[in-house]
């Protein structure tokens, strides 16, 4: 955890005062150092998300499906963040908070209300085994959003969300490049601790649980 | 200099992406913090509760 703060910390020194001004975009486009590797993270646990949902369905082990619902609890939350920011940046670029007619954005806020839903199925099903089951199941079908969303900004031809990344490489200067990925590490890092620790918390709770079951007498499952 | 350059609305937007992500950052982790302090409270409050029953229970 002190890692991901301390890398984040320099990410974000670099982005203030390092890393060249673009010269079309000018200072706000500093916010692409934020935005597009929150983006990236985002998606990022929603698949880690879907590969336990995979694993869950494939071995039944409960842990694979809590697993599951924390990398999506941390992909929904950088879903939010990538939903604050980007509003922003557009707001101070575009002069627009939303475009309608962006691909782009709406396929992302797609998969955004999709994972939302997630937690609205997963209460409301009855905790054990059949939850864990619907849970894995839906998880794994918002995943093909995933690519289809990540491919929307090349489909999209806009002028509002240029490409960046192509086949050839970033469009980009090298110290840019270098901003970005120690920033995309830095949430990464941030993201995997925070995961760990929701996790933890997670663990302890059913431990808490299975105790007082025991106080008050009642079966308890190993 | 280089502030110069900076307009007002851009330093803001900046400003305000760099608070919005740091401010939700900090509130995750001490809302998680302080979950977990509670729950491993409860846990050792559990734990002896279960050890008293046990050492109460005649059977």
């Amino acid at each position: 955890m002190l890692a991901a703060g301390a890398l984040l910390v320099i990410s974000t020194l670099l982005i203030a005062l390092w890393v060249p001004g673009d010269r079309a975009e000018g200072y706000r486009q500093r916010i692409f150092y934020l935005h597009v590797p929150i983006a990236l993270t985002s998606y990022l646990f929603l698949l880690v998300g879907a590969f336990y949902a995979a694993r869950h369905l494939l071995r039944r082990d409960p842990m694979d499906d809590l697993r599951s619902y924390v990398a999506i609890h941390q992909g929904v939350i950088l879903g939010t963040l990538v939903l604050i920011t980007g509003p922003i940046w557009a707001r101070v670029s575009w002069g627009i908070w939303w475009d309608w007619s962006d691909k782009q954005l709406n396929t992302f806020l797609l998969v955004f209300l999709f994972y939302c839903a997630y937690f609205m199925l997963r209460y409301a099903v009855e905790e054990g085994a059949r939850r864990e089951r619907f849970s894995s199941i839906y998880a794994l079908l918002g995943i093909g959003m995933v690519p289809l969303s990540l491919g929307a900004v090349h489909l999209a031809g806009t002028i509002h969300h240029p490409t960046v990344f192509h086949r050839d490489g970033p469009a980009m200067e090298h110290s840019m490049f270098f901003a970005f990925l120690v920033s995309w590490a830095a949430f990464i890092l941030l993201a995997s601790a925070l995961w760990r620790l929701e996790l933890r918390g997670k663990l302890l709770a059913q431990g808490v649980q299975r105790l007082q079951r025991r106080i008050r007498g009642e079966a308890v499952l190993p | 200099m280089i502030l110069a350059a900076i307009s007002n609305s851009d330093a803001q937007a900046v400003g305000a992406v760099v608070a919005a992500i740091w401010g939700v950052t900090i509130a995750y982790v001490w809302i998680l913090a302080s979950k977990l302090r509670r729950l491993e409270q409860a846990l050792v409050a559990a734990q002896a509760a279960l050890d008293r029953a046990q050492s109460t229970d005649p059977a």
